[in-house]
């Protein structure tokens, strides 16, 4: 019954959005209208309002308390510049404290809340390519914000009384990063399913009109509009490396074609000179705490092609760093016998419809021993193992004390039943790190697991 | 012999769709139950140490005009489910602590907290597909990897315990309505997930709906029926102290 009515939570909500009537492009209008004639400013507060507004404060304190929030001084010092770039001469909106946050969550999205707090998710910080295009999500972001499209698509469906049952709809399975599990969850917290919303994405119309206010705040900002319409072929590409179970608010909500359109013939129009992208390498250093942490996310939410994509670019943009050099290691033994990009047949129709199945009907386990039943899929697994191997190593060659290099090539060679090298790994990372790590212990049961079975093999 | 034939096919067609339509409401009913390991049922996995994840819990008002959030309550409801199964459990003779304790491990609190995150990000990525086949759990399908040895406290613990609740709350104007025409109730549903603290896989999963009392009261919705899940799954000395008290 449950999931039933989770279906039937899913389909209004969806249903209620695709319901809007399509916007009609419209010349976009410059960002200093709206610092003095912008909704924000008129806004009338009610009863209701405050208390969606505490609700978000809530889920802010949630996250925090449950550590999905990254902080790192510098990535924090990066984002709050290009986020106050972007709200330029804004006024100070009632009741809003702009923040910007970065959640520990791999699928690729961002949203925001009623009381100013924008959630940029690790997955999209590592898909991004430069300043630009961040600076045009922001954009879009805090237009949200500004126009209180959270108050007012939260009153819009408080007077259609939709009745659902919330238990259904947070217990659903929705499968996803954990933050967005808890952000879907969270829609039982957050006054008539805000969060769905926000997270999700709102209305078309509400969407399309952040995308003109996001490309007009970034572009007065001096970044180039172009960037976005490239972020929005991003968004499209990425969809085709990783099957994701529920399509977030950047990926068809309103037609990402459409929407990348509408970015163009806005950039050709108002793209002033000087206007600034951000060179490539620059973004990644900047953002380089956010994709180590998605690289981790991705392994541990089984999207091994989006960590082997993040770490190959961490390697090329950092060739000496150890870190990267084992994240990518890391990677490509989670692959295990999953090619790098997906095949031509998995992007047929049936090959969509298999992937579906693998993720929702399988572990990732039975998916591994499904794909290793083939001879293509053994010389995968071997490939990939060969790719962990050299990366493992190149680490311990850039820097001979890195300690995890030795850990992770002993979890390589303890899956190639080479319990003897598996064996001298482990002890050699257990002589390198230091007494407090977190994982002296499992590490030495890996270590006295892998003696006895190595005893146990035949000479 | 054709009117034979298309009665055959009718009652065949009748038939059919009882079946599948009980068998699909069955699956979906709001029943207690739970599913674990052998290893565990048998006693030969004895469970003397608990080490508690932090817990989650939603819960929503539903008034006339759509849902409220009820995050303080929500906040509150989550310890409260939490001290109401550690309770249970140390009836049981079983140890508890805290995942996010840093012990004697030296390490500090964000360190802790991130490894916590990585495994409740693990855990997200299994919840859905162990919902769907729990059945799974008993065929050992199911695992977090050994990283769950990260968190100190399981040095000295047999198990992880997950604990979740999502609920919901009428107002009296909709419980009137419903009691007239229909539509949403009180509800509310107590997911237990038990992980081997070494291993990291998963040995029992407990979902408990409640009884009549009020949710908010943790012990009177859910502690009955909870106790003798764990009986059941024979947790601690759960079953030995059920017998004794004769049930």
């Amino acid at each position: 019954m449950s999931r039933t009515f989770a279906a039937i939570f899913i389909f209004v909500i969806l249903g209620h959005s695709e319901a809007q009537q399509p916007s009609v492009p419209s010349q976009p209008a410059p960002i200093s209208v709206h610092a003095s004639e912008g909704p924000g400013a008129r806004f009338q507060f009610t009863k209701v309002d405050d208390n969606l507004r505490a609700e978000a404060d809530a889920v802010d304190a949630q996250y925090e308390k449950r550590g999905l929030v990254l902080h790192d001084p510098d990535l924090q010092a990066f984002i709050d510049t290009v986020g106050n770039r972007v709200l330029g001469d804004r006024p100070v909106l009632d009741k809003v404290t702009y923040r910007f946050l970065v959640l520990r969550d791999p699928t690729v999205n961002a949203f925001a809340m009623p009381n100013g707090s924008v959630y940029i998710t690790t997955g999209l910080f590592a898909l991004l390519e430069n300043e630009a295009q961040l600076a045009g999500v922001l954009g879009h972001e805090t237009a949200h914000i500004y126009e209180r499209h959270p108050y007012l698509e939260n009153r819009s469906i408080r007077k259609k009384t939709v009745a659902t049952e919330i238990i259904a709809a947070a217990a659903a399975c929705v499968p996803g990063g954990y933050a967005t599990w808890l952000a879907t969850a969270a829609a039982a917290n957050v006054s008539t399913l805000l969060m769905v919303e926000s997270v999700y994405g709102y209305s078309r119309e509400m969407e399309s009109q952040a995308d003109r206010d996001g490309l007009a705040a970034m572009t007065v900002a001096g970044y180039d509009p172009h960037a976005m319409a490239v972020a929005f072929e991003l968004f499209d590409q990425d969809r085709t490396l990783e099957y994701e179970p529920r399509p977030t608010l950047y990926h068809d909500h309103p037609d990402l074609t459409k929407r990348r359109g509408d970015a163009v013939a806005f950039a050709d129009a108002h793209t002033p000179a000087n206007a600034r992208i951000g060179v490539r390498t620059d973004y990644v250093h900047a953002v380089a705490p956010a994709i180590v942490s998605n690289i981790n996310a991705d392994i541990e939410s089984r999207r091994p092609r989006s960590a082997v994509a993040c770490a190959t670019r961490l390697v090329d943009a950092f060739p000496g760093d150890p870190q990267h050099q084992v994240l990518l290691g890391d990677s490509y033994l989670a692959l295990g016998a999953k090619t790098t990009v997906p095949t031509p047949d998995e992007l047929t129709s049936d090959g969509e419809g298999k992937q579906r199945k693998q993720v929702l009907k399988m572990t990732e386990q039975e998916e591994q021993k499904a794909l290793l039943k083939t001879p293509e899929g053994q010389a995968t697994l071997k490939e990939n193992q060969t790719k962990a191997e050299r990366a493992f190593l190149a680490a311990i060659e850039s820097n001979p004390q890195y300690a995890l290099a030795y850990r992770d090539l002993g979890f390589l060679y303890q899956d190639e039943s080479r319990f003897a090298d598996a064996a001298t790994n482990y002890t050699h990372y257990l002589q390198l790190v230091a007494d407090t790590s977190l994982d002296r212990l499992r590490i030495a049961r890996r270590l006295a697991e892998v003696e006895k079975l190595q005893a146990a093999q035949p000479h | 012999m054709n009117l034979r034939w298309r009665m055959f096919q009718a009652f065949a067609t009748a038939i059919f769709v009882c079946i599948s339509a009980s068998t699909a409401f069955s699956l979906n009913l709001p029943i207690t139950s739970f599913w674990a390991q052998r290893k565990v049922t048998s006693g030969k996995f004895p469970i003397h140490s608990a080490c508690m994840m932090p817990p989650q819990a939603h819960l929503a008002r539903i008034g006339m005009k759509g849902a409220e959030g009820m995050s303080k309550e929500s906040e509150a409801w989550a310890a409260t489910l939490e001290d109401m199964v550690e309770s249970h459990l140390k009836s049981d003779g079983i140890a508890i602590n805290s995942a996010i304790n840093p012990l004697s491990s030296g390490a500090s609190n964000d360190e802790i907290l991130s490894v916590a995150s990585q495994i409740q990000q693990k855990f997200a990525s299994v919840l859905p597909l162990m919902r769907r086949k729990p059945g799974g759990i008993e065929k050992s399908a199911y695992t977090l990897g050994d990283q769950v040895g990260m968190l100190p406290c399981s040095e000295n613990s047999d198990i992880l315990v997950f604990v979740q609740g999502v609920g919901q709350v009428v107002t009296e104007g909709r419980a009137a309505t419903t009691l007239l025409f229909g539509g949403p109730d009180e509800d509310a549903v107590l997911f237990i997930t038990i992980v081997d603290a070494k291993t990291g896989e998963i040995i029992g999963f407990i979902q408990v709906y409640p009884g009549d009392a009020s949710l908010l009261n943790a012990e009177d919705a859910f502690g009955q029926k909870l106790y003798q899940q764990f009986a059941d799954m024979n947790i601690g000395s759960a079953r030995k102290n059920a017998k004794a008290q004769g049930h």
